[in-house]
């Protein structure tokens, strides 16, 4: 049993970096067991709980970690790719893309519980961009 | 002057129950709202990636993530205290932006980064923290400029891995697999750094042509004065409290490190230790401080230090 931490609203955009690359509405920030009692400000307006009976919380915890991209860069062993963090979250769930229930559901209550398939099924890898720095010295 | 935002990060009966969830609702523009994040983490497991990124920051408007003195480890790893554990191939905690302080945290990766700072990161500052990455880096500094102050790495493959031009200030390293600080392309200060019992060297350069200064450090071989600076300690033997538990306050007994520092080697940067004794006016090397009384977790001055600091410390 698993239940995700969504983030429902676009936090302030960096100004010289494309959206994706910060914190967006529909970010998967943390994933939790089924029954975890979430903080006071664990709710709307700043984020829905998504609730996913019968989902693994390990697997779901893969949607919630960053996105990494490999710099096409080594270290100085001359084998290690350097690899480079360009958002916080490399997944988020389309929040309107949800079934009609579970979108009033969580403009309602915050809340919504979904199907591991239908979980899935919304849940999509963010378009970020590389501004296309190289992580040497100054990174 | 800018007000407090003081959120808190417990396992109930918190504003969040992840120092992942805290960054992100918090995100935004403290420069416009006029406020300086404070999230304080209590005694937990956090299992949550963390990056620090989507704020707008200035040196009044800044963030910073402790623990009270509570929740805190006392310079061992303890999972009792607010400790951010992981096993997944994806660094514990990111800072991408300016003016963050992080103090007191501890944070484990058995096969990634515990700590990675990058980019432009001016202020950005760790301060009393352990990161231990079991096959890995536990403090990759890549971004500039930032301060390590105070900060333990334990059996990690690199403690402190810093690419940047940045500065550590008394940190140690022990027991890692290949190098206990290593810098390449940049130019890296160390001041007052203890390094023990490394696999292949305490102090390490690799590659590009960087300028590593070394002022009065330690090492356990005979690396510690390959470099530039002076005042360093080659061949050391170092007497821990209690090593064979994870331990490595300074003994009593220790030749190696006790008295050896620059004093205020960061100018006003810092004057305590990682307990948040006050060094005095003899400085050791290294993350501890040896008092003869040993640590005062709720002592007088240290409550006095630790309400008083500021980013600046």
């Amino acid at each position: 049993m698993a239940e995700l931490l969504i983030l429902a609203r676009d936090a302030e955009a960096v100004k010289d970096k494309h959206k994706d690359n910060g914190w967006t509405r529909g970010d998967v920030v943390a994933v939790m067991p089924d029954g975890h009692r979430w903080g006071k400000r664990e709710c709307p307006p700043r984020f829905y709980i998504v609730k996913v009976p019968g989902a693994d919380v390990k697997e779901f915890a893969d949607y919630a970690t960053g996105r990494v991209i490999d710099t096409g860069l080594v270290e100085p062993d001359g084998k290690t790719p350097i690899l480079r963090m360009v958002a916080p979250r490399n997944f988020k769930m389309d929040i309107d893309e949800l079934p009609g229930d579970a979108k009033g559901s969580l403009d309602r209550a915050g809340t919504a519980e979904l199907n591991e398939r239908a979980a899935k099924g919304t849940i999509k890898e963010k378009t970020v961009k590389d501004d296309g720095r190289r992580e040497i010295g100054n990174g | 002057m800018a007000d407090e935002r003081l959120v808190t990060v417990k396992s109930s009966g918190g504003d969040y129950t992840s120092l992942a969830a805290a960054i992100a609702g918090e995100a935004g523009d403290l420069v416009a709202a006029d406020e300086w994040l404070h999230v304080e983490c209590y005694a937990m497991q956090d299992t949550s990636q963390v990056a620090v990124t989507g704020y707008t920051t200035n040196a009044s408007c800044y963030i910073k993530i402790d623990t009270p003195l509570s929740e805190r480890h006392q310079g061992v790893w303890d999972t009792n205290k607010y400790c951010i554990n992981r096993d997944t191939y994806s660094t514990n905690l990111t800072i991408s932006v300016a003016n963050v302080l992080v103090e007191g945290l501890q944070s484990r990766n058995l096969v990634d980064e515990a700590f990675r700072l990058y980019g432009s990161i001016a202020n950005v500052r760790l301060s009393k923290c352990i990161g231990i990455s079991d096959s890995y880096i536990a403090f990759f500094i890549i971004g500039a400029p930032a301060t390590v102050t105070n900060c333990l790495s334990v059996g990690s493959d690199r403690g402190f891995y810093i690419r940047g031009a940045n500065s550590a200030y008394n940190c140690t390293a022990v027991n890692t697999g290949r190098y206990g600080f290593y810098t390449a392309y940049v130019t890296t200060s160390i001041y007052n750094c203890l390094s023990y019992n490394s696999g292949m060297a305490d102090f390490a350069i690799d590659a590009g042509t960087p300028v590593f200064t070394l002022n009065n450090c330690a090492s356990s071989d005979g690396t510690a004065d390959d470099f530039a600076g002076g005042n360093n300690r080659v061949n050391q033997t170092f007497s821990f409290r209690d090593a064979a538990h994870g331990d490595y306050h300074l003994a009593e007994n220790d030749t190696g490190a006790r008295g050896y520092g620059a004093v205020n080697p960061g100018s006003g940067l810092y004057l305590d230790d990682v307990d948040g004794q006050l060094r005095g006016a003899s400085w050791d090397i290294g993350f501890d401080q040896y008092v003869s009384s040993g640590p005062e977790p709720e002592g007088k001055m240290q409550k006095w230090y630790y309400h008083t600091q500021t980013m600046r410390g």
